[in-house]
């Protein structure tokens, strides 16, 4: 739980220029990850640093009442579930653990009428998952650290 | 790959980071740190491993730097040692 600071200049660069790029940044990574030198884990990475960044200024009780840590325990969970059900699904249909080609997305590619091979398709998967477990877990990182240091000084 | 490029980069990254050890403000140890990090991503960036070097970027730049300047906003500011 860290503290609001003063500085009105802080609050407006950290609040219109910073975190909206630093988001929009990550979002890049994140869909151009299969292309180009990216992917979940990084972009997780980058748009956690944002959500830290708005913690550490804006203070925690006035930056996290769309994220706060209860909500993010379970949106950690269910990135790990995308990745471990992405990885099941292949298994009822006879292949091995994490076998994207056997995953069913004949459907998908009729809605969309985009041709996309079940491989491309089951990375995509995984890469979701991987970016709100990472993204997830960084932000409660850094709730679970300053909350307990907080209440350290507080006896 | 130009080497005079790469042997200033690696001269930086080892006086970093001797600063790094060596100063006592936290504050100015953290950004010596960080500036480790982006030396070393560079140095990956320049061996063409560029996966590699941005998460270093962004983990060893971005969320380490972050959760350090939280840590240290929670305690004194220098070192006693």
């Amino acid at each position: 739980m860290t503290d609001r600071h003063d500085s009105v200049i802080l609050h407006f660069v950290v609040r219109v220029f910073m975190v909206p790029f630093i988001v929009m940044f990550g979002a890049y990574v994140f869909i151009h990850g299969e292309l180009s030198p990216g992917g979940g884990f990084q972009a997780g990475a980058i748009v956690a640093s944002a959500f830290v960044l708005a913690r550490l200024t804006l203070g925690t009780e006035h930056a996290s009442p769309r994220f706060p840590t209860r909500y993010l325990i379970w949106l950690a969970s269910f990135g790990v579930g995308i990745y471990v059900i992405a990885g099941m699904v292949p298994m009822f249909y006879g292949a091995n653990y994490l076998d994207y080609n056997s995953l069913p997305t004949a459907w998908f590619n009729d809605i969309a009428e985009h041709h996309r091979t079940a491989r491309a398709m089951g990375i995509f998967i995984v890469e979701v998952g991987v970016f709100i477990g990472v993204f997830s877990v960084l932000v409660i990182m850094y709730d679970y650290l300053t909350l307990r240091f907080r209440e350290g000084e507080d006896d | 790959m130009i080497w005079q490029l790469e042997l200033a980069l690696f001269v930086m990254l080892i006086v970093v980071a001797i600063i790094a050890l060596e100063v006592d403000d936290l504050v100015a140890a953290l950004a010596a740190l960080t500036a480790y990090s982006f030396i070393a991503a560079a140095l990956l960036a320049m061996m063409s491993a560029v996966d590699v070097a941005l998460t270093e970027a962004s983990l060893g730049a971005g969320i380490t730097g972050v959760l350090l300047i939280g840590g240290i906003s929670l305690m004194r500011r220098r070192s006693v040692d």
